[in-house]
């Protein structure tokens, strides 16, 4: 498994990472020494040992060029596109006979690039059309992922390689012994809704603060509380973040958190009365599943891959209306007996994925990849 | 003194005087073709044998010309009067391009068009106005007149070029005076390429040469090939305004010709809506073409030992808009191991064009041949895994999907491009794909399938793209009009 992403990240993991450090632990377990990991070298993969200081010292031991053998299945499922070494795939798998495995996370920079930073559409058309000639399988991490990326290959003319999705793990652990700040404190202290995400423009916090605005401008203040937005800060929300700064109206509703550490992460989900997801479009929408994992009610967007993480155990409100979302707001604020009877049907309908899970149905699929091709 | 007493001169009879001197011809030729002295039924028996392998007499007046210059020189005078017998009819061509080193696909059609009717024994001039200032000067031709010129004719001659020569060199006495010049034949036939010199021709036959014949050569439906160029670069009116004049120009063609030639069914049936003469369909064709070792290397060099596809193309509008048509928005047809090599001048437009950028893995998969000569040419297209037509746009029919069936290889097209070649859609090896997705994933399938390999039988069927068999009604149009 290459993990050039993780090696080379310098912060807690999250999103990507994490779903690369969560599968490697979890892979290592099932395929025992079967399993080693790899990182990308200056022009080559080697093997990677998170306990050796020196990572070449093992080919530079053995003298060893190439790391790969004829049935060795390569996985990748880190930042690839941000590295040179995709291209290198294709040539990995005919030169040497490996089976190679990559992942699609989503679509988002080719099909709403005016989300993201720089133009990236072509770039990572070039990427996904670039991996599907390479790839004997893509994993997928939601059907909506799955059918955006052959919409793709369809469209280009790529080759069509086997996908498959895999359910990504939505527990959030409960740690002991890390410090809780007293931020922290004073917002579970009262009542908040959560919203734990990335603040950047797609993930549309402005729809929160306009239908927070149309429930104050309604006198509604004193019924609504704290909104808490958790999330590192992204781009495009300046404009946003001085309405919620400068705004009288909202003035004190909305509370921004940009660094919390998992104990707090779980106790805010825990302590939160449910929790908002108003994203404009999401390749799979992960805190959707903590909060279910966790028996919050949740109000979401139904864009993307969305309406597969909670189906109809979440209510749904236009992410590109804000009295929508003013109304469900309201709705589940005020009404403490439908709130209840939400979190108690989540409670035991609501099968909550683990890392595990993920680990298991990915080794069930290269399994038989590596059936099919014996 | 008294005058000697001569025989009283008996009247010449000219016929004998031919029969005699061919005959001697054919006799001297079988003499240095076979080593021996041939007797009078043998002439008999070679002239058939040689007019059973189309050798015309001319062919053989070359090659005694070659052999033996004491008889070329006894026999001159009789080689030219042969000459004059044997040429069947006179034919003017009249043309707005150049045709001695043909590149693009009008100049290879009227080119092919020349030699055909020069093979049968016809006597050929061809005669224009240069259409564009790119054009080299050739024996013939009037340069090109200029844009200036131009202008006087219609106010912006752009991409109107040929309509503006073709109604200055009608109607501008000096101009006319100076292409009508330069015919040194007087013709049986003008055939006039395109419309645009048509006005042209029929003032010449009225002033110099009343009973020839006018025959108009149709290439395409112009009007409606024109408007689609024209919708690229102009607003609506002025394309319309343009096209309806481009329109006037082909139907008075049409309805004033004495035949008309067309290059394919749909346009014999649009022809046909506006007259009722003969006309001939000779659809465009290929010449056959053998690659040698050094072809073929220069074509590796090119395509720098991929496996690819071929795009043989001008650098006419339609040829790019089509491409972009269909490769646009991403391009996943080929994998690292497959290049797309682009032949003709529509390579280096293609390679200029930001939309090359703006599809995903087009610019890389791209390589651009350029123009190159009929060594490196045939070189490239036997080495080709596949050749595709990207053709959205035009009329007429395409000489370069002629070249693709004759090539045996993989082809990818779409039915515009194979307008002409019905008959061979569903062919092994020919697919057809009219939507860009249709087309990238039959790119991708075609590309990598194994070598395509027709049978004999496949391989006669296409026989019929050749130029001697597409232009087999041109020499049965002429007979049926003049006899």
């Amino acid at each position: 498994m290459n993990v050039t992403t993780s090696v080379n990240w310098q912060r807690p993991p999250v999103g990507i990472v994490r779903v690369e450090q969560s599968l490697s632990n979890e892979l290592g377990l099932i395929y025992g020494k079967n399993f080693k990991l790899c990182i990308w070298g200056e022009d080559r993969f080697i093997e990677y040992d998170p306990e050796s200081i020196i990572q070449d010292s093992i080919n530079a031991r053995t003298n060893k060029i190439n790391i790969f053998n004829a049935e060795d299945i390569l996985l990748s499922v880190g930042l690839d596109w941000d590295h040179d070494y995709f291209r290198k795939f294709y040539h990995i798998r005919k030169e040497f006979g490996v089976r190679v495995v990559t992942c699609c996370y989503d679509l988002i920079p080719v099909l709403y690039p005016q989300y993201c930073v720089g133009n990236v559409a072509s770039l990572f058309e070039n990427y996904f059309i670039e991996i599907a000639d390479a790839s004997n399988l893509i994993l997928c991490i939601s059907k909506n992922t799955q059918n955006d990326l052959l919409t793709l290959l369809n469209k280009t003319g790529s080759a069509i390689p086997p996908t498959h999705v895999f359910p990504l793990g939505d527990n959030v652990p409960k740690i002991e012994g890390d410090v809780i700040s007293e931020e922290v404190k004073k917002i579970v202290a009262d009542k908040f809704i959560l919203y734990v995400s990335t603040i950047e423009r797609r993930k549309n916090h402005d729809v929160l603060y306009k239908a927070y605005h149309i429930l104050c401008e309604k006198g509604l203040n004193d019924l609504l509380p704290q909104l808490v937005f958790i999330g590192m800060k992204g781009w495009g929300v300046e404009e946003t973040f001085k309405d919620i700064e400068l705004d009288p109206l909202i003035a004190g509703s909305i509370v921004i958190l940009n660094n919390v550490n998992d104990s707090e992460l779980r106790l805010l989900y825990d302590a939160s009365l449910f929790c908002v997801y108003p994203s404009l479009y999401e390749g799979w929408g992960l805190p959707v599943g903590e909060a279910l994992a966790l028996g919050k009610a949740v109000i979401s967007s139904p864009k993307g891959s969305l309406p597969e993480v909670g189906g109809n155990l979440v209510s749904y409100a236009d992410p590109w209306n804000p009295h929508e979302w003013a109304d469900e707001i309201l709705y589940l604020t005020t009404n403490e007996c439908k709130r209840y009877s939400r979190q108690k049907s989540i409670k035991s309908k609501y099968k909550v994925k683990t890392w595990s899970n993920s680990a298991q149905s990915i080794a069930k699929i290269i399994n038989s990849l590596l059936l099919k091709l014996d | 003194m008294q005058l000697s007493h001569t025989e009283p001169m008996q009247p010449i009879n000219l016929e004998s005087i031919r029969q005699k001197h061919r005959k001697r011809i054919f006799f001297h030729a079988f003499k240095i073709t076979t080593g021996m002295n041939p007797c009078d039924s043998d002439y008999e028996h070679y002239r058939t044998y040689l007019e059973s392998k189309n050798f015309t007499l001319k062919y053989l007046l070359e090659k005694i010309g070659s052999d033996n210059a004491i008889v070329q020189k006894n026999n001159h005078n009789v080689i030219q009067h042969l000459q004059e017998i044997k040429s069947k009819h006179s034919i003017l061509v009249l043309s707005t391009y150049p045709i001695e080193n043909p590149t693009h696909g009008g100049q290879l059609r009227v080119s092919n068009i020349v030699q055909s009717y020069r093979s049968k024994g016809h006597k050929v001039q061809v005669v224009g106005v240069l259409g564009s200032e790119n054009y080299q000067a050739e024996h013939g031709f009037v340069n090109y007149p200029g844009a200036n010129e131009l202008s006087n004719v219609i106010n912006n001659p752009f991409l109107m070029e040929d309509y503006a020569i073709g109604k200055l060199f009608a109607k501008n006495n000096n101009y006319y005076t100076e292409l009508a010049k330069k015919i040194e034949i007087k013709p049986d036939i003008i055939e006039v390429e395109h419309p645009w010199l048509f006005e042209f021709a029929a003032r010449y036959r009225k002033e110099y040469s009343n009973n020839s014949k006018i025959f108009y050569s149709s290439h395409n439906i112009e009007y409606k090939l024109k408007q689609q160029i024209l919708s690229i670069y102009l607003d609506k009116i002025s394309s319309e305004t343009n096209s309806n004049l481009i329109r006037d120009v082909e139907l008075h063609a049409i309805l004033n010709a004495d035949a008309c030639i067309c290059v394919s069914e749909n346009d014999l049936q649009w022809i046909r809506n506006y007259t009722q003469k003969r006309i001939a369909l000779a659809p465009n064709g290929v010449n056959d073409w053998q690659s040698d070792y050094v072809s073929r290397e220069n074509a590796q060099k090119i395509s720098l030992g991929f496996r690819y596809a071929l795009y043989c193309a001008s650098a006419h509008p339609p040829n790019m808009a089509g491409f972009f048509e269909m490769f646009g928005n991403g391009f996943g047809s080929m994998n690292p191991d497959q290049k797309l090599v682009i032949v003709g001048d529509a390579g280096w437009s293609i390679a200029g064009d930001q939309r090359v950028h703006q599809s995903a893995k087009l610019a890389e998969k791209v390589v651009v041949a350029g123009r190159v000569d009929q060594s490196t040419l045939a070189g490239l297209l036997d080495n080709s895994h596949c050749i595709i037509l990207p053709i959205t746009q035009g009329g007429g029919t395409n000489l370069k999907t002629a070249e693709a069936l004759w090539s045996g290889k993989h082809i990818v097209a779409t039915s515009i491009a194979f307008r002409g070649f019905e008959k061979y859609i569903g062919q092994n090896g020919v697919n057809i794909a009219n939507t860009p997705e249709d087309f990238k994933k039959a790119l991708r399938v075609a590309i990598n399938a194994d070598p395509l390999k027709l049978t004999n039988d496949e391989i006669e069927s296409r026989r019929n793209v050749l130029w001697d068999v597409c232009l087999s009604s041109l020499q049965i149009l002429i007979e049926s009009t003049l006899d």
